[in-house]
């Protein structure tokens, strides 16, 4: 039985859609740490710090951000 | 289980996390009851948090390696000094007679050993990257250290040591040890131990083979 937030979830709400977009992020920003792991380089931590870790952070602060705008429409 | 090295360990939590982070994208409508929406906030802050932090820390790692330093071009002299088939070569002699980790050899002699010497090793590191790929790159003769090289850094390992200290070379008056220990008198450009990296002179050097 969904709870009472979750009821004022429809299919492709904002809320779905920024979490979708989040997981994107999440996801692609965890395949850069995976890919830069692999060789001892410098480039390797370039790519982390520069490619990965924005895009985990950007994944992250906009999933907060859905959870945040969610809590206050309900 | 040798296999389960930290390293394999991080790649395999990252693995899930990454696995998981793609079942709340694919399968979003999960958030919509209260173990979904625990699901997601594991799985899109908890555990990338989690990487993030777990990759910085294995990178920083990464690079104190020997591996590491010597990946960049302008650094192949230097690495090759390391096996230069001659002990009056400083960095050789330690190297070559495990006096330093092999693996770790760069970075046992170029970091402070000061309460904030890592930090300040990691900074010059993120200078040599800019230099690297955004700089003008010297070339491996004209890279000079930032300071001249304090004796703190070899007494860090030789202090204490009965060869060093015992030694006639290192007594030769009885100031002398005071004078080396408070880094008046160099190790290094003392015409003491003065032949390092040299890597000018590399040229003309044959190198030993058994370290390859």
């Amino acid at each position: 039985m969904p709870d009472t937030a979750g009821a004022t979830a429809s299919p492709n709400s904002p809320t779905e859609r920024r979490v979708r977009l989040a997981s994107v992020l999440v996801c692609l920003g965890l395949l850069v740490l995976l890919l830069t792991l692999v060789r001892i380089h410098p480039l390797a931590f370039v790519a982390f710090t520069v490619i990965g870790c924005p895009l985990l952070l950007a994944g992250i602060l906009l999933f907060l951000y859905s959870v945040v705008s969610h809590s206050s429409q309900a | 289980m040798r296999f389960l090295s930290p390293t394999v360990l991080e790649i395999l939590f990252i693995a899930i996390a990454l696995a998981l982070a793609a079942l709340v994208g694919l399968r979003v409508e999960l958030t919509r009851v209260r173990g979904g929406k625990i699901l997601a906030f594991v799985t899109l802050f908890i555990l990338p948090v989690l990487a993030a932090g777990l990759g910085f820390s294995e990178h920083m790692e990464r690079a104190e390696s020997t591996q590491f330093c010597l990946s960049c071009h302008v650094m192949h002299d230097f690495g090759q000094s390391l096996h230069v088939d001659d002990p009056s070569y400083i960095p050789a002699k330690h190297f070559q007679n495990n006096l330093v980790p092999r693996d770790r050899a760069c970075y046992t002699c170029h970091t402070d050993y000061a309460m904030f010497g890592t930090v300040h090793a990691k900074l010059r590191g993120l200078r040599h990257l800019y230099v690297q790929y955004l700089g003008k790159t010297p070339k491996p003769e004209e890279i000079k250290l930032y300071t001249p090289f304090n004796n703190r850094e070899c007494l860090h390992c030789h202090l204490g040591m009965r060869v060093f200290e015992e030694q006639a070379k290192h007594n030769k008056t009885p100031e002398m040890m005071r004078q080396i220990v408070s880094n008046q008198m160099s190790c290094t450009t003392s015409k003491c131990h003065d032949t390092v990296h040299d890597v000018a002179s590399l040229k003309d050097a044959t190198f030993w083979k058994g370290a390859q």
